[in-house]
C-alpha cells in the first residue's frame, strides 16, 4: 500500500496550480502539511531552480513545479541532480491526452505536409512566457525543436518556423486575446488528412481533444476530464512509488536551451 | 451605377449572359450558380478558343457557342459578360467587354496582371459607366457579409489576421457540381525527394498559390490592415504537394497565410481576424458546390454570437450583385478598392517569391 504523501505549496503555487483543488481530489496519496511536507509545491517564476534546491535540501521527496519560465540550463541540470524527485506542472504540455497525442502522431508524420500550431493567453502574457510553455507541448508531442527560428515576436504573439524531420514545414504562432480561452492547438496535415490537437487551459477539467482524420473518416479520440495539474500530481505519486526518477527536467532543459536560442532571453533567480 | 448609354431591362425581364472562357470554373461554378438564378439570367452565348468545348457546354443551357470574343461581344441578346478566361486575358476582355456597351462585367480574379493594367481597366470603366465586379467570392457571401454588419469596431482592435485553408483537389468538387468535358490534364509531378521543391517550381508555387488561393482572402485581410500598403513577407515556404505557409507583417498587424492541397476529402477554410477583446471567425464552403453560405462567429470574452449559415454562397452572390448592378441599382465596388485589392496580392506575391530565394531563408538551410 502506497504512503499517504503530506503537501506544502508556497502562495503563488497554490494560486497557479491550484494545489488545494488538486489535493483534495486525491485524498489517499495526499493530504496537507501541518508541518514539514513531503511534497513541495513551487512557482516556476524566476528562481524557481534555486527554490527545487531549497527545498530537497530541506528534506522534501518530491517537488511540483508549477509552469517554470527558461532558466539557464545549468541551473535546470544542477536542479536535476537533486535527491528529490521533480515534476513539472505545465500549462499545456502535462495534459493527460498528450501522452495519447504523441502515439497518435506517430502515424502521421512520416508523410507530414505541415505542422501548424497555434498558442492563445490572455493579453499581457510575456511572448517569451507563451513561448515555453508552447515549445513545451511541441517537444512532448515528439517533435525536435533544433530547427526553428523566430520570424517575428511583438507584444501581441510571435511566429516561429522550422520543419519536421522529413523537411515538411513547422509553423508556431503565439496570440494573445481575451475573445476565447486560453489553449494551444496543434494540426498536422499528411497526404491524406490528419491530426488536430487542442489543449485547454489546466484551470479546468475541461478535455483536451484529438481528432484523426483519414481516408475512412474522422475520430475524435476518448477524451479525459482530468486537468494538467491534477494529472501532474497523480504522476509524481506514481514515480515515487515505483522509486523513479521523473524525467521532466532533462526534457525541459531542451525546452529551454531553445527558447534561449530563438529570443535570447534567459530567465535569472 | 446604371450605364445610361442603354436602356435599363424590363423590371421583371431577364438578363442575358455571354461568359468568355468554358472550362472547369466556367462549368462547375457559373453555370450551376446561374441554374439557381433563373429569375434573373439566362445564359446565351458561351465563348471557348476549344470549339467542342464551347459547343458542348453550350448545349447544356441552350445558349449559342463561338470561338471569338468578339463574335460573343457582338451578340445584342449578350447583357453581362463573365470572363472566365487564363488570367493574361483578362485585361484585355474586360476592357473590351466595356467598350462594347455590355450593363455589367463579372471578372474572375485576377482581373489585370499589375496595377497599371488595373487603373486602366478602371478608367475605362468609368468612361463607359460599365459596372466591372471582381470574382473574389468570398466578399459577396452573406456569411461573411453578416459578419461585416455585425462586427462594431473590431477593425480597430485587430492586430493579428489568419487565412487557413486545406483543400482536397478541385476535381473532388467539380464533380459533385456538373459533369466536366475538356477537364485539363494534371501535370505529373516532377520526380522530387519528400518535402524537397526545387528553387524556381517552389518560386512558382508560392506565386500561384498567392495568385490562385490566398487571393481568395486578401481582400477580406485587407479590411482589417489599414496599413496594407506596407505589408512586408517575413517568411515563406511550399508544402508538398501543393500549399504555402507565409508570415506578413504590417507595422500594426501580423498575417499568417497556410493553405495545403492533399488528398483529404475534409474541406477546411477559415478566416480569423484577432483582437484584445474580439476575434471574428469565418468558415467558408468549399467552392464549387452549392452548400450554402460561410457561418461566422464573432467572440468576446465569455460570449459569441454566430452568423448564418444563409442559403446560398459568395458565388451566387456576386451574380445577384451583377444583376442589380445591370439594372442601374446598388453600388459597384470602387476601382480603388479593386485595384489595391490587387496590389496587395502581387505584393505578398512577389514578396513571398523573393524572400523564397533569400538562403537564410530555405528550409534546406535552416535544416542544415
Amino acid at each position: 500500500m502506497s504512503t499517504k504523501l503530506t503537501v506544502h505549496a508556497d502562495p503563488k503555487a497554490e494560486l497557479s496550480g491550484g494545489v488545494s483543488a488538486v489535493v483534495a481530489s486525491l485524498p489517499v496519496s495526499y493530504g496537507p502539511a501541518a508541518g514539514a511536507a513531503d511534497i513541495s509545491a513551487l512557482d516556476g517564476e524566476a528562481g524557481w531552480t534555486l527554490r527545487v534546491l531549497a527545498a530537497a535540501q530541506d528534506g522534501a521527496r518530491g517537488v511540483v513545479v508549477v509552469n517554470p519560465v527558461a532558466e539557464s540550463v545549468e541551473d535546470i541540470a544542477a536542479a536535476a541532480k537533486t535527491a528529490a524527485a521533480v515534476a513539472l506542472d505545465q500549462r499545456w504540455s502535462s495534459n493527460p491526452a498528450v501522452e495519447g497525442a504523441r502515439h497518435a502522431l506517430q502515424g502521421y508524420l512520416d508523410d507530414a505536409a505541415l505542422l501548424d500550431s497555434v498558442a492563445i493567453a490572455a493579453p499581457g502574457t510575456q511572448s517569451v512566457e507563451l513561448l515555453t510553455q508552447h515549445l513545451a507541448l511541441i517537444q512532448d508531442l515528439g517533435v525536435g525543436l533544433e530547427t526553428l527560428r523566430l520570424v517575428q515576436h511583438g507584444p501581441t504573439g510571435y511566429v516561429a518556423a522550422g520543419s519536421l524531420a522529413n523537411g515538411a514545414p513547422m509553423a508556431l504562432q503565439g496570440i494573445t486575446t481575451s475573445a476565447v480561452r486560453p489553449r494551444c492547438s496543434v494540426t498536422v496535415l499528411n497526404s491524406t488528412g490528419g491530426l488536430e490537437l487542442t489543449v485547454p487551459d489546466p484551470d479546468a477539467a475541461w478535455p483536451a481533444e484529438i481528432l484523426v482524420t483519414n481516408p475512412s473518416g474522422s475520430t475524435l479520440l476518448p477524451t479525459l476530464y482530468e486537468s494538467a495539474h491534477r494529472s501532474t500530481w497523480t504522476r509524481l505519486k506514481k514515480h515515487l512509488d515505483a522509486g523513479q526518477m521523473p524525467t521532466d527536467l532533462a526534457r525541459f532543459g531542451e525546452v529551454a536551451s531553445a527558447v534561449h536560442r530563438l529570443t535570447g532571453h534567459r530567465a535569472t533567480p | 451605377m446604371h450605364n445610361s448609354l442603354y436602356p435599363e431591362p424590363e423590371p421583371n425581364g431577364v438578363l442575358g449572359v455571354g461568359i468568355l472562357g468554358a472550362g472547369p470554373v466556367t462549368q462547375a461554378i457559373h453555370l450551376p450558380s446561374l441554374a439557381r438564378l433563373r429569375d434573373l439570367f439566362e445564359v446565351r452565348h458561351i465563348m471557348d478558343v476549344d470549339p467542342a468545348v464551347a459547343e458542348s457546354v453550350a448545349s447544356r443551357v441552350g445558349a449559342r457557342f463561338s470561338t471569338s470574343m468578339d463574335e460573343l461581344l457582338a451578340d445584342p441578346e449578350v447583357d453581362v459578360v463573365a470572363i472566365c478566361s487564363p488570367h493574361q486575358f483578362h485585361a484585355a476582355q474586360v476592357t473590351a467587354a466595356c467598350r462594347a456597351g455590355k450593363k455589367a462585367v463579372l471578372c474572375e480574379k485576377p482581373f489585370a496582371m499589375n496595377g497599371e493594367e488595373a487603373a486602366r481597366i478602371s478608367a475605362v470603366s468609368a468612361e463607359t459607366g460599365v459596372p466591372i465586379i471582381v470574382g473574389a467570392m468570398h466578399t459577396f457571401d452573406p456569411g461573411w457579409l453578416a459578419a461585416e454588419a455585425a462586427w462594431g469596431n473590431l477593425p480597430e482592435q485587430v492586430h493579428t489576421i489568419r487565412s487557413s485553408i486545406v483543400l482536397p483537389p478541385n476535381p473532388r468538387f467539380e464533380d459533385f457540381a456538373t459533369e466536366i468535358v475538356g477537364r485539363p490534364e494534371a501535370s505529373a509531378p516532377e520526380a522530387s525527394t519528400p518535402n524537397h521543391v526545387e528553387p524556381a517550381a517552389a518560386k512558382a508555387m508560392l506565386r500561384g498559390g498567392v495568385m490562385g488561393l490566398a487571393i481568395h482572402d486578401l481582400p477580406l485581410v485587407r479590411r482589417f490592415v489599414p496599413d496594407f500598403q506596407s505589408v512586408e513577407v517575413l517568411h515563406a515556404e511550399v508544402l508538398q504537394p501543393f500549399g504555402y505557409v507565409i508570415s506578413l507583417r504590417t507595422a500594426t498587424r501580423t498575417i499568417e497565410l497556410r493553405a495545403a492541397m492533399n488528398s483529404t476529402w475534409k474541406p477546411e477554410w477559415t478566416f480569423q481576424a484577432i483582437g484584445d477583446e474580439a476575434q471574428l471567425t469565418v468558415s467558408f464552403t468549399p467552392s464549387y458546390v452549392h452548400s450554402g453560405s460561410a457561418t461566422a462567429q464573432i467572440a468576446r470574452a465569455g460570449s459569441a454570437i454566430q452568423l448564418g449559415p444563409y442559403g446560398h454562397n459568395g458565388y451566387e452572390g456576386e451574380w445577384r450583385k451583377l444583376a442589380e448592378l445591370a439594372r442601374g441599382k446598388g453600388e459597384a465596388p470602387p476601382a480603388r478598392t479593386l485595384i489595391d485589392d490587387l496590389e496587395f496580392a502581387l505584393s505578398i506575391a512577389d514578396g513571398a517569391a523573393t524572400r523564397y530565394e533569400s538562403p537564410t531563408h530555405t528550409r534546406q538551410e535552416v535544416s542544415a
